[in-house]
């Protein structure tokens, strides 16, 4: 009776919203002159400045939304019924592509509303009293050809993890020796692998891990996983990537949620990365703004998570056997076998979670090449989803999952409007085709508000987790190398091949990303399109086109910043640390042989670290080894090391340390001591986040953009342009460049 | 001897010219123009044209053109001189004296050149200042003015006396004709509805053949020798009391004839008979429809007609919203203007009832061409009903041909009904100057391949609006057939059926095509159609007061709403004018008129006064009902024919309109009750409403959105309850 009485009340609540609904879209539909249509939709802008104030969760937050989609239906209204007109076949197929490419916008815009209407953050779920009642774990560690020391670091983090060592097993799945590889006709290549392979071995016996390999890479990842899988035997699986180091107390925050819940399949953590990636590196905002990813990790994954469709990222997860024996293992229909997985289990019934607290610090690609070999396989992972396993299609999945996932899925969809939104105003200003029918004024009045709120709405649901103009900045440049392989994967699923991304890459010196070479005829189009829509700006009597001139201009002006801005974080930096630094506040005691110095400890790394001590507190040693002693949370530690430098700055003494080599023992150490607490993600997560003033962002997004075109083009000058070339010549272009380089590397504060 | 003399005095008759008995027109050069302003010709050179028409019902023997003008006293009068061009040809040239600004002359046109339809009458100057080759081309001191007014072409005419034939028709009836008098005698009494047609279906085919000429529709009797035209209807039994019996036995069928009409000289006979009712219909029709000079025989029997089946939709003379059109398809060729001044006019029908946004713009993509040496400021200024919109800037010195030069004239420039799109070319030369020779000639050509679109549109239009109807007869020519149309007449006097057959007549002239469906009842005509009442007001006192008219005769005094001058007072402002304001609007709103109605019971009548009322027709069906009415039947009448008068007719206004002779003592009022007409969706209607009150929008946007959220929130608790975690920290 309960029951009946709650689904009554479901369906009223129901109904009544969907009245709600159908009259605020009956009301967007409704014809208006311009002038109030402007005073419309500019009231309604406006009405979103103070509401965005409130807080930004429950009805306040609906409200917004609601406020937003309708100006939004009002411009698609319009935009429908009056700006697409037959001239000619040329202009109207540019105006159909241009229409389209705008309703991708405007669905992405629907579908993240739905998705992030209510995010949750979750309470941590207690372990089981009893260690005995604790679900057995496997780590699962995925490698191919990453560098043999990347994960040893992984690996070694993988055994200090916090929990009953009878109930945790650690298993390196080594794809790079497959029997296949290992006996394979290049004898070189055999050979390498062979040597790595050997190198692997040693450090899981030394560290006590297990190590596993196949007869053959069928299925990739996937496969490597799902042969594990038939060799392994804990409750759970937690998947890690090589270069994926999770802290102590990854099991003991994530293994409690399957305790409470059975029918949990996964729990998926956020991806946390030390170093930036190439684009933040190169425009030299690694430490200033939001990573790119973390709007996907703050904001949307816990949206997701509202609505049960928190999918398997592919690492930093933990995940039910069981669940995964029940699809027969990894799925390996698509390239982003992670996706695809979490998707048949929500099929099937199956729950999953997201937890937000950062618990493996990972690894950016380093050039944009391997950003770029990233993307397409995430881009053609989820078009071969789109296309085999289509969300709207797949039984078993609830209504809203099916949402969530395609809002995933559509996303991925960006480069052919990317593509589109670049080349429509040259058609306009070039080739004068009448992509789109309207006079300045109802562009003032529909197009401009909805552009307005369309930015509106995603800092007020992004504003924390991303600047504005960053995602036209790195979709503009994913998607001139995306879209053929969307493209090719839309038409054939089944050809995209899985293709290993680069990490760790050394980068001795600064160069021009061979990427680069599309951005400068993109570049070289919109300057002249530019210029041809100016002239004719110049020439042209009637007030009305001169101003959809001046419109078509200023678009293709933010095109220009956005793809300078492009240009700028294609000029490679150097980075020529190998080990990651990350910054901490610890207290420890350096003693040498009768010197002891108070330190406080500002950064460490694998490699050494770096120290502050008051300036009547140094003394130098006569031996510039000794240990370094401080107090984890796992306990006390000491390491070797030694004093490799010195100096006096602003009232104290800077102080920096190198570890000296080590046993087994201390590597593990050293290893909790860089990657081992989870609370200093925490803070660095949240420490990168939060809300930024949209003009200010705006304003120090392009501004860092032109800075970096500007040396991107001054290299340009004084350097070849060849794949990879190297050597200097000497001229003020060159100490320009190099100054800038200064500049750079200086305000590089995180993990450069 | 004896037998001799009448031989020879018949030779002499023969022989000797017979003084052909002439009359005489008088046409003042205003009339001729469409402007009411003196004739200015400037620079060293110019031209100025009119449009003589003259009817092919009339032969000229004379015509004379009594001219006046002034020209400037700094011409030098051994250079300076005036041209007279009839059709091309010279027929006159003026010398200029400066010492004799003023001039008047009587210049002969020869008859010989006159043609049947509109005959160009032109003037061209050449005018100097100084002896000298060197002069500036373009000194104002170079001008001559022509009297308008006192200036006039005197025609001395003769009936044609080429016998009619059914092929002559169109030129036998069009345009040129002025003040046509047609009297229509209905050999057949008219006791049915079918019978009271044939008048109906007579006066739509005259009417059409003179497009927006009026013309007076009179029942006639057989005897009476009233001037004008006459139309003879009725079946063959009836019919054969008024015509030869060679004749009557030629009606074998659907009958259709034309002959001198006997009586009056130049003026025409028609005959449209049958054996029966349906025979005389199908004659009638036949009149409307034989548009193609055929057949040239005086008579014709239709031994077929396919029933004119009705399109629907507007007639095919009114342009349709959304469509496009070439200047071909609007009877527009290649046309090449050359002088300053010189225009060519489109002449756009659009429907009575477009409602669209004030934004709403009629697009126009011509392709013209222009010569070089034209300077950066020539123009050709794009005029709709003589109010300038927009411009063609004809900048480019080495001429230029444009593929599609796109204007855009907002839709509110245009009224319901006729319209008249002007181009008129003002060239400025490149090189001019004193001393220079300066081209005389800018040929622009618009070609028949541009466009002129008129934008979506819905139809919807507030009713009753006597100003509406009376510029384009609408609603009663809403379908294009006249299916929602009815003449209701009120008693049975014949000058009550001539008013009807004029209104017909006139309405088919605004819809530019037959009403063919239009029905002429004595009864109660359908609820379903827009009815108009005639009657005199002794046949409307016995009727019961139509609920919503304004004014309605009773048995001792009469009922009459009267609404007064509007009360000025303080707008308010609504909220879309607040926002206006508050974003930095600084245009006042203007005082609102505010219209009491009072009404008042008084005695007397109309006296020489015609009437004309519209309100909504009671039972709410959405329809109008119009009231014509008079003192006297005859009165009536000439109600009607007055209303085919354009300046009366564009002058009506509101819902209630008093006259007594002509335009100037038009009065009028507003204040009715109305509704909205039209095919506007839902979606549109919604449109007005919220436009019209924006607070209400507002209102509705804003309670949807509260509610959308209020709900939305409290779905999203039961749903997170129902499926989510317990255990978040709801964020």
């Amino acid at each position: 009776m309960v029951d009946f009485r709650e689904r009554v009340i479901d369906r009223s609540f129901a109904l009544a919203f969907l009245v709600a609904t159908g009259s605020l879209v009956a009301l967007a539909a409704l014809p208006l002159d311009a002038e109030r249509q402007a005073i419309l939709s500019w009231s309604c802008v406006a009405l979103l400045l103070p509401v965005r104030l409130w807080p930004r969760r429950g009805w306040g937050r609906l409200l917004f939304l609601a406020i937003t989609v309708f100006v939004v239906l009002r411009y698609l209204s319009w935009r429908t019924y009056a700006t697409l007109q037959f001239h000619d076949p040329t202009s109207y197929l540019a105006a159909v592509l241009l229409y389209a490419a705008e309703w991708h916008g405007v669905l992405l815009l629907l579908l993240s509303g739905f998705v992030n209407v209510h995010p949750i953050v979750r309470r941590a779920a207690p372990l089981p009293a009893r260690e005995v009642d604790y679900p057995t774990v496997d780590v699962l560690i995925t490698t191919y050809d990453e560098d043999p020391e990347l994960v040893r670091i992984t690996l070694v983090a993988a055994t200090a993890i916090d929990y009953p060592e009878d109930r945790l097993r650690v298993y390196l799945l080594d794809d790079g020796a497959s029997e296949a590889r290992l006996q394979g006709p290049d004898s070189t290549r055999a050979r390498a692998a062979r040597e790595r392979q050997a190198v692997l071995r040693h450090w899981c016996e030394l560290h006590g891990a297990y190590y596993l390999n196949r007869p053959d890479n069928r299925g990739a990842k996937s496969g490597n996983l799902n042969a594990a899988l038939a060799r392994t035997s804990g409750d759970l699986v937690l998947i890690l990537d090589a270069d994926h180091v999770p802290a102590r107390a990854i099991l003991r925050q994530t293994v409690g949620f399957f305790v409470s819940d059975e029918r949990l399949f996964l729990v998926q953590t956020p991806h946390f990365f030390l170093n930036p990636d190439p684009i933040e590196k190169n425009l030299g905002l690694g430490a200033k703004m939001p990573p790119e990813n973390a709007m996907f990790y703050g904001a949307i994954h816990p949206g997701l998570d509202f609505w049960q469709s928190s999918f398997f990222c592919g690492s930093a997860a933990l995940l039910r056997r069981e669940a995964l024996n029940e699809v027969g293992g990894f799925a390996g229909d698509s390239i982003t076998e992670d996706a695809e997985t979490a998707m048949l289990l929500h099929s099937k019934g199956w729950r999953s979670l997201y937890w937000g607290q950062p618990l493996v610090a990972g690894l950016q690609p380093d050039t944009f090449t391997s950003f770029i070999i990233q993307r397409m396989r995430w881009a053609q992972g989820m078009m071969q989803i789109f296309r085999l396993h289509n969300p709207l299609w797949l039984s078993g999945l609830k209504p809203w999952q099916r949402l969530a996932y395609l809002s995933n899925m559509l996303f991925w969809l960006f480069p052919l409007a990317r593509v589109v939104y670049l080349l429509a105003p040259l058609c306009f200003l070039v080739f004068d085709l009448r992509i789109y029918d309207a006079t300045p004024t109802e562009i003032g009045a529909y197009a401009l508000p909805y552009l307005l709120a369309s930015k509106l709405e995603a800092h007020y649901l992004f504003g924390r987790w991303r600047w504005p103009f960053v995602s036209d900045i790195y979709e503009t440049m994913q998607s001139l190398f995306s879209l053929p392989a969307v493209l090719r994967a839309l038409k054939n699923p089944r050809s995209p091949r899985f293709q290993v991304t680069p990490k760790l890459e050394r980068l001795e010196e600064d160069f021009i990303s061979p990427l680069a070479k599309p951005f400068y005829g993109l570049t070289a189009l919109l300057l002249a399109g530019g210029a041809w829509g100016s002239v004719r700006l110049w020439d042209e009597s009637d007030a009305e086109k001169a101003m959809l001139l001046l419109i078509g201009l200023l678009w293709l002006a933010i095109n220009l910043a956005v793809v300078l801005a492009a240009l700028g974080a294609l000029l490679e930096r150097r980075q020529r640390r190998r080990s990651q630094r990350v910054k901490v506040d610890l207290t420890a005691e350096w003693r040498g042989t009768a010197v002891n110095i108070p330190l406080r400890l500002t950064d460490v790394s694998l490699g050494g670290a770096q120290g502050v001590c008051p300036l009547e507190a140094f003394h130098l040693p006569q031996s510039l080894e000794g240990d370094l002693c401080l107090r984890q949370p796992f306990g006390p530690c000491a390491f070797r090391t030694r004093i490799v430098n010195w100096r006096r700055h602003r009232g104290h003494y800077v102080l920096g340390l190198a570890f000296i080599a080590s046993s087994p023992q201390e590597y593990r150490q050293r290893v909790l001591l860089v990657y081992g607490d989870s609370r200093r993600w925490a803070l660095l997560f949240r420490k990168r986040h939060g809300y930024s003033g949209f003009i200010g962002a705006t304003a120090r997004l392009l501004a860092a953009g032109f800075f970096h075109a500007v040396r991107h083009f001054l290299w340009l000058s004084v350097h070849r342009l060849r794949r990879g070339a190297r050597g200097a010549v000497d001229g003020p272009g060159a100490k320009v460049l190099a100054w800038s380089s200064r500049k750079n590397n200086e305000t590089d504060k995180l993990a450069a | 001897m004896s037998r001799t003399l009448p031989i020879l005095l018949l030779l002499v008759y023969t022989l000797v010219p017979r003084q052909v008995s002439a009359l005489e027109s008088t046409w003042s050069l205003a009339r001729l123009m469409s402007r009411d302003e003196a004739i200015r010709l400037s620079h060293a050179w110019d031209t100025y044209a009119l449009s003589l028409p003259v009817s092919a019902r009339h032969q000229i023997l004379k015509a004379r053109l009594h001219l006046e003008l002034t020209h400037s006293n700094a011409l030098v009068g051994s250079r300076s001189q005036l041209k007279v061009q009839l059709n091309g040809w010279h027929v006159a040239q003026l010398k200029f004296d400066p010492e004799h600004p003023h001039v008047e002359a009587e210049i002969p046109l020869p008859a010989e050149r006159f043609k049947a339809g509109y005959n160009q009458l032109g003037f061209q100057v050449a005018q100097h200042y100084t002896e000298a080759t060197c002069e500036f081309p373009h000194a104002p001191e170079l001008w001559t003015e022509i009297d308008s007014v006192k200036s006039r072409v005197v025609l001395e005419w003769t009936h044609a006396e080429e016998k009619p034939t059914l092929a002559g028709l169109d030129r036998l009836y069009d345009e040129t004709l002025r003040d046509l008098r047609v009297n229509i005698v209905q050999a057949t009494p008219a006791v049915n509805d079918e019978q009271r047609s044939w008048g109906a279906w007579v006066a739509q085919g005259i009417a059409l053949r003179l497009r927006y000429a009026p013309f007076r529709i009179f029942p006639g009797s057989w005897q009476e020798g009233a001037a004008g035209d006459r139309v003879l209807i009725g079946r063959r039994e009836d019919v054969a009391a008024y015509l030869p019996k060679a004749m009557v036995e030629r009606i074998a069928g659907p009958y259709l004839a034309v002959r001198p009409h006997p009586a009056n000289p130049g003026a025409i006979e028609l005959v449209l008979s049958g054996r029966d009712d349906a025979e005389v219909s199908q004659a009638a029709q036949a009149f409307i429809r034989l548009r193609l000079p055929f057949p040239d025989s005086a008579d014709v029997v239709i031994s077929a007609l396919d029933s004119l089946e009705p399109e629907p939709g507007p007639a095919p003379g009114i342009l349709r919203e959304g469509l496009a059109y070439e200047l071909e398809q609007l009877g527009i060729r290649d046309i090449t203007l050359e002088n300053a001044g010189q225009s060519l006019e489109v002449e756009l029908n659009l429907p009575a009832d477009l409602h669209a946004s004030d934004e709403t713009q009629v697009e126009l993509w011509l392709h013209l061409a222009y010569r070089a040496g034209l300077r950066r400021d020539s123009v050709l200024n794009v005029e709709v009903n003589g109010v300038f919109q927009n411009s063609v800037h004809l900048s480019a010195e080495r001429g230029a041909e444009y593929r599609g030069y796109h204007l855009a004239i907002p839709l509110k420039s245009f009224h319901p009904g006729r319209n008249l799109l002007r181009f008129s070319l003002y060239p400025a030369p490149l090189i001019s100057g004193e001393c220079t020779y300066v081209q005389d000639r800018f040929p622009v050509t618009i070609y028949r391949n541009s466009m002129i679109q008129l934008p979506s549109a819905s139809h919807y239009v507030r009713l009753p609006d006597l100003g509406l109807f009376g510029r384009t007869g609408f609603p009663y020519i809403q379908a294009g057939d006249g299916s929602m149309a009815a003449i209701e007449l009120l008693d049975d006097e014949a000058e009550t059926l001539a008013a009807g057959w004029q209104i017909a007549g006139r309405w088919a002239q605004q819809n530019g095509a037959p009403l063919t469906r239009l029905t002429i009842t004595r009864k109660a005509a359908d609820a379903s159609r827009h009815r108009f009442l005639l009657g005199s007001i002794a046949a409307l006192r016995v009727r019961d007061a139509a609920p919503g008219a304004p004014w309605w005769p009773g048995a001792d005094s009469s009922r009459l709403r009267l609404t007064g001058e509007p009360r000025f007072e303080a707008p308010e402002p609504s909220c879309a004018d607040w926002l206006a304001r508050l974003l930095g609007e600084e245009k006042p709103l203007p005082a609102d008129a505010r219209i009491r109605p009072t009404h008042i019971q008084l005695t007397g009548d109309l006296g020489r006064q015609r009437l004309l009322m519209a309100y909504p027709a009671a039972g709410g069906a959405e329809r109008v009902e119009t009231v014509l009415t008079a003192q006297t039947p005859g009165g009536l009448l000439e109600a009607a024919q007055s209303l085919t008068q354009a300046e009366l007719a564009h002058a009506l206004n509101g819902d209630l309109a008093l006259w007594l002779d002509g335009p100037e003592t038009l009065a009028w009022q507003a204040g009715g009750a109305g509704f909205y007409l039209g095919d506007a969706s839902q979606r549109e209607r919604m449109g007005a409403v919220f436009a019209r009150h924006p607070w209400f929008g507002l209102g509705s946007i804003a309670l949807s959105a509260l509610a959308f959220a209020a709900l939305g929130h409290r779905l999203l608790v039961r749903f997170k309850r129902r499926h989510g975690p317990v255990d978040d920290l709801d964020v």
